[in-house]
C-alpha cells in the first residue's frame, strides 16, 4: 500500500466511488494503535480484537457526521474509547468488579500473549485495580504519552480533571506497589 | 512528576503484551470483511402518489365512517343525560393522560448505554 496521506485520503473519503478503498486506507494506519489503546483497558487479545472491529463498523457507520472539527484521529480513539468501555461495561454487568479484576489478573499469568516480568505483572493488577475511565487516562498518559488537550478531546473531560485523575491513579498505584513491597 | 517517575523506574513504559503470530498483516482485510457493504438507505417521507380511484374510495370510506358515528352519538345522546357524557369523556381523558405518562417515563429511561449509542448514531 501506498504511503498514507490523510489529507487526500480524506478528499476521497468523500467521493461515494473512492470511499471504501481510503476508508481502507484509514483502516490500514490505525489499526495498530487502536488496537494497542483498546488492548491495554480490556487486557485479553480475543476481547480487544472484537472491539477493534466494531469501533471500526462504527467509524463506517458514521463516517459521514466526521466533519473535520477534530483530528480524524482523534475521532477514531474517542469511538475506541467508547467502544471499550460499554464492552468493559457489558462484561461487568455479568460479573462482580472484584471477579472481573480477579480474573483478568488470573488470566494475565496463564495468557500466552502477556510477556511481562514480576513487576508489569504487579503493575497491571494496580493498573487494573483503577475504575475504568481512571485506567484509560492513566494508559493514554503514561503509555501512549498523549497530551492532555487530545486526551480531553477523547474522553469528553476537563482538563483539570484529566490531570486530577491521574494524579490519583499514579497515588494509588503506589500505594499498591508499598503495599506489596 | 515523581510519583510516576518512580513507576517508570520501576515498571518502565513497555507495554507487556504481544499478539498472535502474523496477527496484524492480515487485519486490514479482516476488518474490511465485516464492514457492512449496503449503503446507507435514505427513507423518504414524502407521501406515495396514489391512483385517482385510491383516492376517492378513501374519501368516500371516510365518510362513510364519518356518517356512522355521527348517527350513533345522536341516538345516543338521547338516551345518556348530560352527566353520563360527561362522566364517560373524563374516562377517555383520564386513560389517555394515564398512557401518556407511561410513555414519558418509558422515554425518560435512558440509560448510560442508550445515551452513548445515541450520540454514536449522530456523530461525535
Amino acid at each position: 500500500m501506498s504511503k498514507y496521506n490523510e489529507e487526500e485520503t480524506l478528499i476521497r473519503l468523500q467521493n461515494p466511488k473512492t470511499q471504501t478503498r481510503a476508508f481502507e486506507e484509514i483502516v490500514n494506519h490505525y489499526s495498530q494503535p487502536l488496537y494497542w489503546q483498546i488492548r491495554r483497558l480490556v487486557v485479553d487479545h480475543e476481547d480487544a480484537d472484537d472491539v477493534l472491529q466494531n469501533t471500526f463498523i462504527k467509524a463506517w457507520t458514521n463516517i459521514t457526521t466526521f466533519r473535520g472539527e477534530s483530528k480524524l484521529s482523534t475521532w477514531l480513539y474517542k469511538i475506541a474509547y467508547n467502544e471499550s468501555l460499554t464492552f468493559l461495561n457489558h462484561k461487568r454487568e455479568q460479573l462482580s468488579i472484584d471477579d472481573l479484576n480477579a480474573m483478568t489478573v488470573e488470566s494475565l499469568e496463564s495468557d500466552p500473549y502477556f510477556d511481562g516480568d514480576e513487576t508489569q505483572l504487579m503493575l497491571q493488577e494496580a493498573i487494573n485495580s483503577l475504575p475504568d475511565k481512571q485506567k484509560a487516562v492513566f494508559n493514554m498518559k503514561y503509555f501512549e504519552e498523549m497530551k492532555y488537550e487530545e486526551m480531553s478531546q477523547i474522553t469528553g473531560t476537563s482538563i483539570g480533571a484529566l490531570k486530577a485523575s491521574f494524579h490519583l491513579a499514579v497515588k494509588k498505584i503506589e500505594e499498591y506497589f508499598n503495599n506489596r513491597d | 512528576m515523581k510519583g510516576e517517575k518512580h513507576i517508570i523506574d520501576r515498571c518502565g513504559r513497555k507495554t507487556p503484551f504481544t499478539v498472535p503470530e502474523g496477527y496484524f498483516d492480515n487485519l486490514t482485510a479482516r476488518i474490511m470483511e465485516n464492514i457492512p457493504a449496503e449503503e446507507t438507505k435514505i427513507i423518504s417521507i414524502a407521501p406515495k402518489k396514489r391512483s385517482h380511484w385510491m383516492q376517492w374510495s378513501g374519501l368516500v370510506a371516510a365518510c362513510m365512517v364519518g356518517a356512522i358515528v355521527c348517527v350513533n352519538v345522536f341516538n345516543k345522546s338521547n338516551h345518556d343525560d348530560s352527566s353520563q357524557l360527561m362522566s364517560k369523556m373524563t374516562t377517555v381523558e383520564t386513560s389517555y393522560e394515564e398512557s401518556y405518562q407511561e410513555d414519558a417515563l418509558n422515554y425518560a429511561m435512558v440509560d448510560y448505554n442508550d445515551v452513548y449509542n445515541y450520540l454514536s448514531g449522530t456523530g461525535y
